[in-house]
Protein backbone atom coordinates (compact mmCIF):
# COMPACT_ATOMS: atom_id res chain seq x y z
CA UNK A 1 0.00 0.00 0.00
CA UNK A 2 2.95 2.12 0.71
CA UNK A 3 4.35 1.55 -2.25
CA UNK A 4 1.78 1.95 -4.64
CA UNK A 5 1.03 5.58 -2.49
CA UNK A 6 5.02 6.42 -3.44
CA UNK A 7 4.47 5.33 -6.81
CA UNK A 8 1.36 7.42 -7.55
CA UNK A 9 2.96 10.38 -5.60
CA UNK A 10 5.80 10.13 -7.98
CA UNK A 11 3.75 9.96 -11.34
CA UNK A 12 -0.41 10.90 -10.61
CA UNK A 13 -1.20 11.32 -14.40
CA UNK A 14 0.07 7.66 -15.99
CA UNK A 15 -2.00 6.53 -12.75
CA UNK A 16 -5.07 8.45 -13.55
CA UNK A 17 -5.11 8.19 -16.94
CA UNK A 18 -4.60 4.28 -16.57
CA UNK A 19 -7.46 3.81 -14.24
CA UNK A 20 -9.49 6.30 -16.31
CA UNK A 21 -8.70 3.76 -19.60
CA UNK A 22 -10.12 0.94 -17.85
CA UNK A 23 -12.66 2.04 -16.69
CA UNK A 24 -13.99 3.56 -20.11
CA UNK A 25 -13.05 0.31 -21.91
CA UNK A 26 -15.01 -1.49 -19.25
CA UNK A 27 -18.17 1.00 -19.74
CA UNK A 28 -17.38 0.39 -24.06
CA UNK A 29 -17.75 -3.51 -23.83
CA UNK A 30 -21.24 -3.04 -21.43
CA UNK A 31 -23.25 -0.49 -22.98
CA UNK A 32 -26.32 -1.63 -24.79
CA UNK A 33 -26.41 1.44 -27.57
CA UNK A 34 -23.36 1.23 -29.85
CA UNK A 35 -23.45 5.01 -29.86
CA UNK A 36 -22.77 5.02 -26.03
CA UNK A 37 -19.69 2.15 -26.84
CA UNK A 38 -18.22 4.14 -29.98
CA UNK A 39 -17.89 7.59 -27.54
CA UNK A 40 -16.48 5.32 -24.63
CA UNK A 41 -13.87 4.12 -27.08
CA UNK A 42 -12.55 7.56 -28.17
CA UNK A 43 -12.56 8.48 -24.51
CA UNK A 44 -10.43 5.19 -23.48
CA UNK A 45 -8.50 5.81 -26.87
CA UNK A 46 -7.75 9.66 -25.42
CA UNK A 47 -6.55 8.45 -22.26
CA UNK A 48 -3.97 6.32 -23.97
CA UNK A 49 -3.09 9.28 -25.94
CA UNK A 50 -2.39 10.97 -22.67
CA UNK A 51 -0.60 8.32 -20.90
CA UNK A 52 1.81 8.25 -24.66
CA UNK A 53 2.41 11.64 -23.49
CA UNK A 54 3.95 10.60 -20.29
CA UNK A 55 6.24 8.41 -22.34
CA UNK A 56 6.91 11.24 -23.85
CA UNK A 57 6.19 9.79 -27.63
CA UNK A 58 4.39 12.92 -28.47
CA UNK A 59 4.12 12.22 -32.53
CA UNK A 60 2.28 8.59 -31.72
CA UNK A 61 -0.08 10.72 -28.71
CA UNK A 62 -0.85 13.25 -31.75
CA UNK A 63 -1.62 10.79 -34.36
CA UNK A 64 -3.50 8.30 -32.09
CA UNK A 65 -5.96 11.31 -31.12
CA UNK A 66 -5.83 12.66 -35.12
CA UNK A 67 -6.48 8.85 -36.10
CA UNK A 68 -9.18 7.09 -33.92
CA UNK A 69 -11.29 10.64 -32.62
CA UNK A 70 -10.57 12.17 -35.80
CA UNK A 71 -11.43 9.08 -38.65
CA UNK A 72 -12.27 6.39 -37.00
CA UNK A 73 -14.78 7.26 -34.38
CA UNK A 74 -16.44 9.82 -37.19
CA UNK A 75 -16.61 6.00 -39.47
CA UNK A 76 -17.89 3.80 -36.20
CA UNK A 77 -20.74 6.41 -36.22
CA UNK A 78 -21.36 6.98 -39.28
CA UNK A 79 -21.98 3.36 -40.08
CA UNK A 80 -23.84 3.15 -36.56
CA UNK A 81 -26.61 6.10 -37.84
CA UNK A 82 -26.54 4.81 -41.23
CA UNK A 83 -28.21 1.73 -40.51
CA UNK A 84 -30.39 2.91 -37.69
CA UNK A 85 -28.28 0.28 -35.33
CA UNK A 86 -29.73 2.77 -32.29
CA UNK A 87 -31.18 -0.07 -30.19
CA UNK A 88 -31.59 -3.38 -31.85
CA UNK A 89 -34.22 -5.54 -29.85
CA UNK A 90 -33.23 -8.95 -31.65
CA UNK A 91 -29.67 -8.50 -30.72
CA UNK A 92 -30.26 -10.50 -27.63
CA UNK A 93 -26.94 -10.42 -26.04
CA UNK A 94 -24.88 -14.33 -24.75
CA UNK A 95 -25.66 -14.95 -21.21
CA UNK A 96 -25.30 -17.98 -18.83
CA UNK A 97 -22.55 -20.16 -19.31
CA UNK A 98 -21.02 -18.60 -22.29
CA UNK A 99 -20.06 -15.35 -20.80
CA UNK A 100 -18.67 -16.74 -17.26
CA UNK A 101 -16.57 -19.21 -19.72
CA UNK A 102 -15.53 -16.74 -21.86
CA UNK A 103 -14.80 -14.21 -18.93
CA UNK A 104 -12.83 -16.89 -17.48
CA UNK A 105 -10.31 -17.45 -20.45
CA UNK A 106 -9.77 -13.66 -20.43
CA UNK A 107 -9.03 -13.58 -17.02
CA UNK A 108 -6.39 -16.82 -17.71
CA UNK A 109 -4.98 -14.98 -20.35
CA UNK A 110 -4.40 -12.14 -18.12
CA UNK A 111 -2.89 -13.50 -15.08
CA UNK A 112 -0.58 -15.56 -17.61
CA UNK A 113 0.32 -11.97 -19.25
CA UNK A 114 0.79 -10.75 -15.06
CA UNK A 115 2.99 -13.27 -14.52
CA UNK A 116 5.04 -12.81 -17.92
CA UNK A 117 5.96 -9.92 -16.91
CA UNK A 118 6.78 -10.28 -13.04
CA UNK A 119 8.76 -13.44 -13.75
CA UNK A 120 10.46 -14.17 -17.01
CA UNK A 121 11.27 -10.29 -17.28
CA UNK A 122 14.94 -10.11 -19.44
CA UNK A 123 14.93 -6.56 -20.42
CA UNK A 124 17.08 -6.14 -24.03
CA UNK A 125 20.32 -3.86 -25.57
CA UNK A 126 19.54 -0.57 -24.86
CA UNK A 127 18.81 1.26 -28.49
CA UNK A 128 20.74 4.45 -30.02
CA UNK A 129 17.79 6.82 -29.18
CA UNK A 130 18.11 7.83 -25.13
CA UNK A 131 15.84 9.86 -24.07
CA UNK A 132 18.21 12.91 -23.89
CA UNK A 133 19.01 12.50 -27.30
CA UNK A 134 15.30 12.82 -28.41
CA UNK A 135 14.56 15.62 -26.40
CA UNK A 136 17.77 17.46 -28.08
CA UNK A 137 16.20 17.14 -31.09
CA UNK A 138 12.51 16.57 -30.66
CA UNK A 139 10.39 13.58 -31.20
CA UNK A 140 8.82 13.97 -34.67
CA UNK A 141 11.93 15.18 -36.47
CA UNK A 142 13.15 11.56 -35.25
CA UNK A 143 10.48 9.55 -36.55
CA UNK A 144 10.42 11.62 -40.18
CA UNK A 145 13.95 10.84 -40.50
CA UNK A 146 13.90 7.26 -39.64
CA UNK A 147 10.68 6.81 -42.07
CA UNK A 148 12.60 8.39 -44.79
CA UNK A 149 15.34 6.42 -44.57
CA UNK A 150 15.70 3.56 -42.19
CA UNK A 151 12.28 2.37 -42.60
CA UNK A 152 11.71 3.55 -46.25
CA UNK A 153 9.79 0.52 -47.97
CA UNK A 154 7.42 -0.64 -45.04
CA UNK A 155 6.17 3.33 -45.28
CA UNK A 156 5.63 2.92 -48.45
CA UNK A 157 4.03 -0.32 -48.29
CA UNK A 158 1.97 1.58 -45.66
CA UNK A 159 0.56 3.85 -48.35
CA UNK A 160 0.12 1.35 -51.20
CA UNK A 161 -2.35 -0.31 -48.20
CA UNK A 162 -3.79 2.56 -47.47
CA UNK A 163 -4.86 2.74 -51.29
CA UNK A 164 -5.75 -0.99 -51.22
CA UNK A 165 -8.22 -0.21 -48.38
CA UNK A 166 -9.91 2.34 -49.67
CA UNK A 167 -10.30 1.23 -53.25
CA UNK A 168 -11.65 -2.49 -51.26
CA UNK A 169 -13.50 -0.08 -48.97
CA UNK A 170 -15.55 1.41 -51.96
CA UNK A 171 -16.03 -2.14 -54.23
CA UNK A 172 -17.37 -4.12 -50.86
CA UNK A 173 -19.98 -1.47 -49.79
CA UNK A 174 -20.76 -0.72 -53.61
CA UNK A 175 -24.85 -2.36 -54.67
CA UNK A 176 -24.79 -4.91 -56.66
CA UNK A 177 -25.60 -4.28 -60.11
CA UNK B 1 7.67 7.67 -14.67
CA UNK B 2 5.78 4.69 -13.89
CA UNK B 3 7.68 1.70 -13.69
CA UNK B 4 7.82 -0.44 -16.90
CA UNK B 5 5.78 -3.72 -15.40
CA UNK B 6 2.75 -0.67 -14.56
CA UNK B 7 2.46 -0.49 -17.99
CA UNK B 8 2.76 -3.74 -19.39
CA UNK B 9 0.25 -4.53 -16.58
CA UNK B 10 -2.48 -2.07 -17.90
CA UNK B 11 -1.54 -3.05 -21.85
CA UNK B 12 -2.70 -6.41 -20.32
CA UNK B 13 -5.94 -5.42 -18.62
CA UNK B 14 -6.89 -3.51 -22.04
CA UNK B 15 -6.00 -6.70 -23.63
CA UNK B 16 -8.23 -8.99 -21.90
CA UNK B 17 -11.18 -6.84 -21.85
CA UNK B 18 -10.72 -6.67 -25.63
CA UNK B 19 -10.96 -10.46 -25.55
CA UNK B 20 -13.97 -10.61 -23.06
CA UNK B 21 -15.66 -7.91 -25.46
CA UNK B 22 -15.17 -10.34 -28.44
CA UNK B 23 -16.16 -13.24 -26.80
CA UNK B 24 -19.48 -12.03 -25.22
CA UNK B 25 -21.01 -9.28 -27.86
CA UNK B 26 -23.13 -10.38 -30.60
CA UNK B 27 -23.65 -7.12 -31.92
CA UNK B 28 -20.64 -7.03 -35.06
CA UNK B 29 -20.03 -3.59 -34.77
CA UNK B 30 -18.87 -4.27 -31.32
CA UNK B 31 -16.78 -6.65 -31.57
CA UNK B 32 -14.83 -4.57 -33.74
CA UNK B 33 -14.30 -1.72 -31.36
CA UNK B 34 -12.79 -4.18 -28.74
CA UNK B 35 -10.44 -5.53 -31.91
CA UNK B 36 -9.05 -2.23 -32.15
CA UNK B 37 -9.03 -2.02 -28.26
CA UNK B 38 -6.67 -5.16 -28.42
CA UNK B 39 -4.84 -3.59 -31.01
CA UNK B 40 -3.89 -0.51 -28.94
CA UNK B 41 -3.16 -2.23 -26.01
CA UNK B 42 -0.36 -3.51 -27.95
CA UNK B 43 0.46 -0.15 -29.70
CA UNK B 44 0.83 1.03 -25.65
CA UNK B 45 3.21 -1.63 -24.44
CA UNK B 46 5.35 -1.20 -27.86
CA UNK B 47 5.67 2.33 -26.96
CA UNK B 48 6.44 1.46 -23.57
CA UNK B 49 9.15 -0.64 -24.69
CA UNK B 50 10.17 1.39 -26.95
CA UNK B 51 10.89 4.10 -24.19
CA UNK B 52 12.43 2.05 -21.51
CA UNK B 53 15.27 0.50 -23.90
CA UNK B 54 16.06 3.88 -26.03
CA UNK B 55 14.55 2.96 -28.96
CA UNK B 56 12.60 4.59 -31.57
CA UNK B 57 11.63 0.89 -33.11
CA UNK B 58 8.73 0.88 -31.36
CA UNK B 59 7.12 3.74 -32.46
CA UNK B 60 7.63 3.40 -36.08
CA UNK B 61 5.90 -0.18 -35.39
CA UNK B 62 2.93 1.40 -33.88
CA UNK B 63 2.97 4.13 -36.86
CA UNK B 64 2.05 1.37 -39.00
CA UNK B 65 -0.04 -0.54 -36.99
CA UNK B 66 -2.07 2.46 -36.84
CA UNK B 67 -2.10 2.73 -40.79
CA UNK B 68 -2.93 -0.96 -40.75
CA UNK B 69 -5.67 -0.53 -38.47
CA UNK B 70 -7.33 2.58 -40.28
CA UNK B 71 -7.51 0.52 -43.47
CA UNK B 72 -8.90 -2.21 -41.38
CA UNK B 73 -11.50 -0.13 -40.01
CA UNK B 74 -12.65 1.21 -43.70
CA UNK B 75 -12.74 -2.55 -45.23
CA UNK B 76 -14.40 -3.91 -42.02
CA UNK B 77 -17.23 -1.31 -41.66
CA UNK B 78 -17.77 -1.86 -45.95
CA UNK B 79 -18.32 -5.47 -45.01
CA UNK B 80 -20.71 -4.79 -42.45
CA UNK B 81 -22.84 -2.33 -43.89
CA UNK B 82 -22.56 -5.24 -47.09
CA UNK B 83 -23.65 -8.06 -44.87
CA UNK B 84 -26.41 -5.55 -43.38
CA UNK B 85 -27.56 -5.18 -46.42
CA UNK B 86 -27.91 -8.96 -47.39
CA UNK B 87 -29.47 -10.11 -44.11
CA UNK B 88 -30.95 -7.05 -42.64
CA UNK B 89 -29.02 -7.78 -38.99
CA UNK B 90 -25.38 -7.36 -37.96
CA UNK B 91 -25.71 -10.23 -34.97
CA UNK B 92 -22.67 -12.24 -35.34
CA UNK B 93 -24.55 -15.44 -34.61
CA UNK B 94 -26.14 -14.47 -37.76
CA UNK B 95 -22.87 -15.03 -40.38
CA UNK B 96 -23.32 -18.53 -40.40
CA UNK B 97 -22.89 -19.13 -44.24
CA UNK B 98 -20.00 -20.26 -45.01
CA UNK B 99 -20.40 -22.81 -42.42
CA UNK B 100 -20.96 -25.64 -44.83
Amino acid sequence: MEIMMQYFIANPAFYCFAGLAVIFAILMLTMENPVYSAIFMVLTFFCLSAIYITLEAEFIAVIQVLVYTGAIMVLFLFVIMLLNLGRDANLSEYSGPMKYISMAIAFALLVQIGLATKVTFNIGDKGMYPIEKIRQVGNVEVIGGLLMSEYLYPFEIASILLLLGMVGAIIISKKNQ
Amino acid sequence: MAPLSHYLILSAILFSLGVVGVLTRRNAIIVFMCIELMLNSVNLSMVAFARFLDSMDGQIAVFLVMTVAAAEVAVGLALIVAIYRKKESINVDEMHTMQG
